[in-house]
């Protein structure tokens, strides 16, 4: 699935609205929150990732953008901690392997950036800056892209938060 | 390639104005609740910069 077919263009807003994980995800919610004394940061991540598996369902396999964003959430989770067999408990039609391979998948994916670095457009919003002095400051040599693999440009949150408090 | 498809092209002031205007969408889509579409304006977003980063522009 791409943007321009216009399925997701076609969305309203108010189609795109996560549902409870109380309310619609009777697979999973009382069992894993009783038995992880989890922090609010790993609750968070989870009820991320259930949310994405949900949209994910709704949407079903074709639809490569719920597919990105479940493989980030799941990302998410694994970073925060979840256990494969757990994610595998909460993302329905996916076993073990897959999770690792989703992992995988989106990790490598060029818009999945790993933890302490910025996306260019989040490195513009956590810089303070505008987009021009952004651009200028790295053209500069004021702040220093990372390069990825696959050509892909990350920044340092460190480096952008020493170029908002420079500036 | 013909005359009439050309490569068009921006100034750096100019993208960093587009830029400017596809993110403030995309907070506004992201606080309503709409991520996905601001996740999908953020990925233009990131083509842009790292096109007005490399100097692919015409500067300005």
């Amino acid at each position: 699935m791409t943007a321009s077919n216009g399925r997701w263009w076609r969305r309203t807003r108010d189609s795109w609205k996560p549902s409870r994980l109380v309310s619609s995800c009777p697979l999973c919610h009382t069992d894993i929150v009783s038995k992880q004394e989890s922090s609010a940061e790993v609750d968070n991540v989870r009820q991320r990732l259930i949310e994405a598996e949900e949209e994910y369902q709704r949407a079903r396999t074709d639809d490569y953008v719920t597919r990105l964003l479940r493989d980030s959430a799941i990302v998410d989770a694994h970073r925060a901690g979840l256990s494969s067999r757990e994610i595998s408990t909460l993302v329905g039609d996916i076993g073990q392997p897959n999770v690792v391979r989703a992992r995988r998948r989106a990790v490598t994916r060029r818009e999945v950036f790993p933890a302490g670095l910025l996306s260019p457009a989040d490195a513009v919003r956590e810089s303070g800056l505008g987009p021009r002095e952004f651009i200028h400051a790295v053209r500069e040599g004021r702040l220093i892209a990372v390069e990825l693999p696959g050509g892909v440009r990350a920044f340092r949150v460190k480096d952008v938060r020493r170029t908002r408090n420079a500036s | 390639m013909s005359p009439g498809e050309g490569p068009v092209r921006f100034t750096l002031d100019e993208m960093a104005v587009i830029v400017e205007d596809l993110m403030r969408i995309a907070d506004d889509l992201k606080s309503s609740g709409d991520e996905v579409n601001a996740y999908l304006l953020d990925l233009v977003v990131n083509r842009l910069l790292d096109r007005a980063f490399g100097g692919d522009s015409d500067g300005g």
